[in-house]
């Protein structure tokens, strides 16, 4: 995988001496020892990207709280490197089934939780108006759209970019 | 005011887009009921748009697919484009979808053209023009909350509120541009004005851990947030967001299934307590709808003499 070229420079990725600030500041981390973004950082970069994105990926973990980014002293930005990670996992079909489930759900009702007849009889017993149909017809166009992501400072659309090109 | 490359929507707005997400409509009404009300005593009406979407899901949409989490995102920042209005977002989630992605939208503009390009697919462009605000950032910048303090016709005095920030109305903190990381005070403010007593506690910053696929975690780190709370002798905590109160209101009943400790301290999104304050029943505040009940914070104020 070529991982190392789908990072933008600019974005520091490189400059990561892993001093472990994002550990130390990683609420995941302070409850799991399977979850080390300084490690994962280092792995991505300098070892072997694909053991991170395998089945049961300690990525999952990761409750994506921008913490590591906020108090990176370097801006190597973990967390942009964790959702590339995770891009790449989903992609391999290797992301846990509950991505594809959200996803599925928000194409076809709009909505990331289930909305039912119940849901709208229980917002009229409260006085609320009912929810609007999901524009379906669209979400399922802009779903069944082939990428064309353009060069771009976002580490996910580069990757978006290198994987139209292949 | 340009935050963030957002332009504001006045300081003024009488009239605004609710983008109410998907949690609050669907399961944790008492936030839109609380909202309605806050706004209508306000003087602020709420345009009706075209339909919403989930913002959509910055954590599980957005690993799944990048692009396809801009496209859905740029169809909402176009449906409120189209308003002219100041999008309020009722979540920290739906907020930092739609700020990150109106960032990345407008920093380059080549994306913005390949997002477009998709978008016409459906009869919408969106030319980077939305402002978005949190309920939070927006009560806060556009009301203020010397207006708030001269609505409230029942103070909470007595109330002690502990604010809970969470992550997602505070960072990236060069995206969301709304108060310090470390020590933020805009919610604060806003409790005060209520008349209500904050109380400081060292885990107002910390992260529920909802956005995490371990909810074993998630429910380690509410814990702490719980125990922080209830030892600065908390009435009720004040949350911003959705998934937070997901996080902490059934998570305090799963810590005390598991034989952990039973906390019991309500948990309320800030409209309810300004609901409150403003006047309303504790039915008009939203208060009956929560499994940790709510109402009985009402004991701690007005000498508990409050009419449902």
């Amino acid at each position: 995988m070529r991982f190392h070229s789908q990072l933008p420079v600019e974005e520091n990725r490189f400059s990561c001496f892993q001093c472990g600030k994002c550990v130390s500041v990683c609420p995941v981390a302070s409850k799991s020892p399977l979850f080390n973004p300084r490690q994962i950082v280092l792995t991505a970069l300098f070892g072997d990207p694909n053991s991170l994105t395998q089945r049961d990926s300690p990525i999952w973990l990761c409750a994506s709280c921008f913490t590591c980014s906020e108090y990176c002293p370097q801006d190597v930005n973990p967390i942009g490197i964790i959702y590339l990670l995770k891009n790449l996992s989903a992609r391999a079909g290797t992301a846990p089934e509950s991505v594809s489930r959200l996803i599925d759900s928000v194409v076809k009702t709009g909505f990331s939780t289930s909305v039912s007849e119940s849901t709208n009889s229980r917002r009229r017993r409260l006085g609320l108006s009912d929810i609007k149909p999901a524009p379906a017809a669209e979400l399922g166009r802009l779903a069944s759209l082939s990428h064309k992501m353009p060069e771009s400072t976002t580490p996910e659309a580069r990757i978006s970019r290198d994987e139209s090109a292949k | 005011m340009i935050a963030g490359g957002i332009v504001s929507g006045g300081d003024d707005a009488r009239e605004i887009a609710l983008f109410t997400g998907c949690l609050i409509p669907t399961k944790y009404q008492q936030a839109e009921i609380a909202a309605n009300y806050f706004l209508s005593r306000l003087g602020i009406t709420v345009r009706d748009t075209d339909a919403f979407t989930c913002c959509p899901d910055p954590i599980y949409f957005r690993a799944g697919d990048t692009f396809n989490w801009l496209t859905v995102a740029a169809r909402n920042l176009a449906v409120a484009e189209k308003t002219g209005l100041p999008l309020v977002s009722l979540c920290s989630g739906c907020n930092t979808t739609l700020r990150d992605a109106h960032h990345i939208l407008t920093e380059d503009s080549a994306n913005l053209e390949a997002v477009n390009e998709r978008l016409k697919s459906i009869g919408y462009s969106y030319t980077g023009g939305a402002s978005v605000k949190h309920f939070i950032a927006f009560s806060r910048d556009n009301i203020g909350a010397e207006k708030i303090a001269a609505t409230v016709t029942r103070k909470l005095t007595g109330l002690k509120v502990a604010p809970f920030y969470g992550c997602h109305i505070l960072k990236p903190s060069r995206i969301m541009q709304f108060d310090s990381v470390r020590f933020p005070s805009s919610l604060d403010a806003l409790i005060r004005a209520l008349g209500a007593e904050v109380l400081q506690y060292s885990k107002m910053t910390a992260c529920c851990a909802k956005g995490s696929e371990s909810e074993d975690i998630s429910l380690k780190m509410v814990d702490e947030i719980l125990s922080s709370v209830s030892e600065a002798g908390a009435d009720c905590i004040c949350v911003v967001c959705p998934y937070c109160y997901a996080a902490i209101e059934p998570g305090q009943i799963a810590i005390a299934k598991a034989g952990g400790k039973k906390y019991e301290i309500p948990v309320l999104f800030y409209a309810e307590l300004a609901a409150l304050a403003f006047g309303a029943s504790p039915d008009e505040a939203g208060l009956a709808l929560h499994r940790i009940k709510a109402d009985k914070i009402i004991s701690r104020i007005a000498g508990g003499k409050i009419d449902r």
